[in-house]
């Protein structure tokens, strides 16, 4: 009687652990990086941008993709470059200035894509960011 | 035939069979120099930034190259400053926490360099694109 009063109560916790289990899995979302443009303009002949991508995790911070679009009048986006992370996450992009100059320019857009790493059992996906220069 | 006779043929014989499959296994591609500059030094206040690019005959050779930027000071040894991977255009950035930067004393030199890298092309051939080093001596 006391064996199965035993095996009950260790059956509900083990049922209780694998919920709690499963809600932070369910409830740790990615790793939040940030996308930080330090300098970006002209500089004849080329258009540059430097930036760095910070994020707790280093897995986060290297070798990630930055693309930088330019808003083209009529609505459409045109990509111009790919850039990729360093190890501490510092990325340039550099364009020629007739590439650039192509179509008439609205704005710039810097977008951070998100990355999924799997190592073993353990996945870690690192988020998104975007950075509209004003 | 004496045993070290045959040792010797036996030798020959298994070294160009390895040079032969290595014929074989990877068809001779084309090449592409690669040159790597440093242009500058920025910082956002807490890292400090070097900038460069890579340039190559072949525009595959410039994305995605790791360049390794050293840092030599005036007094104590070497030390890595970051590993920079190019754009598809070929920009590329490194960089560091100040303060680690300047734990490492004053800046002798600052070196890049980019190793090689084997680009696959659509008729299966390997595009070779070559390494490539440059230093800067700060005054």
């Amino acid at each position: 009687m006391r064996r199965a009063k035993a095996g009950r109560l260790g059956l509900g916790l083990a049922v209780a652990l694998a919920a709690t289990f499963a809600v932070s899995a369910r409830a740790a979302g990615p790793v939040p990086s940030t996308l930080e443009v330090i300098e970006d303009g002209k500089n004849d002949p080329f258009y540059l941008s430097i930036g760095i991508v910070t994020a707790a995790k280093p897995v986060c911070r290297a070798d990630r993709k930055v693309k930088f679009l330019v808003k083209r009048t009529g609505g459409g986006t045109e990509l111009l470059d790919v850039a990729r992370t360093s190890d501490n996450g510092g990325w340039y992009s550099i364009v020629p200035l007739a590439d650039y100059q192509e179509g008439s320019v609205d704005g710039t857009i810097y977008k951070l894509a998100a990355k999924r790493i799997v190592k073993g059992k353990k996945k870690i996906k690192c988020g998104a960011d975007k950075v509209v220069p004003s | 035939m004496s045993a070290a006779r045959r040792l010797a043929v036996g030798l020959v014989v298994v070294a160009a069979l390895a040079a032969a499959a290595n014929a074989l296994a990877a068809p001779s591609g084309p090449r592409a120099p690669t040159a790597v500059s440093i242009e500058g030094f920025t910082s956002t206040g807490i890292k400090g930034v070097i900038l460069g690019h890579i340039e190559s005959p072949n525009s595959k050779c410039l994305d995605n190259r790791q360049v390794t930027v050293t840092v030599i000071p005036k007094k104590g040894s070497p030390f890595v400053f970051d590993v920079a991977r190019t754009s598809k255009r070929g920009g590329w950035t490194a960089a560091m926490y100040l303060d680690e930067l300047e734990a490492g004393g004053q800046i002798k030199k600052i070196k890049a360099e980019v190793g090689t890298r084997k680009v696959k092309l659509a008729n299966g051939k390997k595009l070779s694109c070559g390494s490539a080093g440059v230093a800067l001596k700060l005054m």
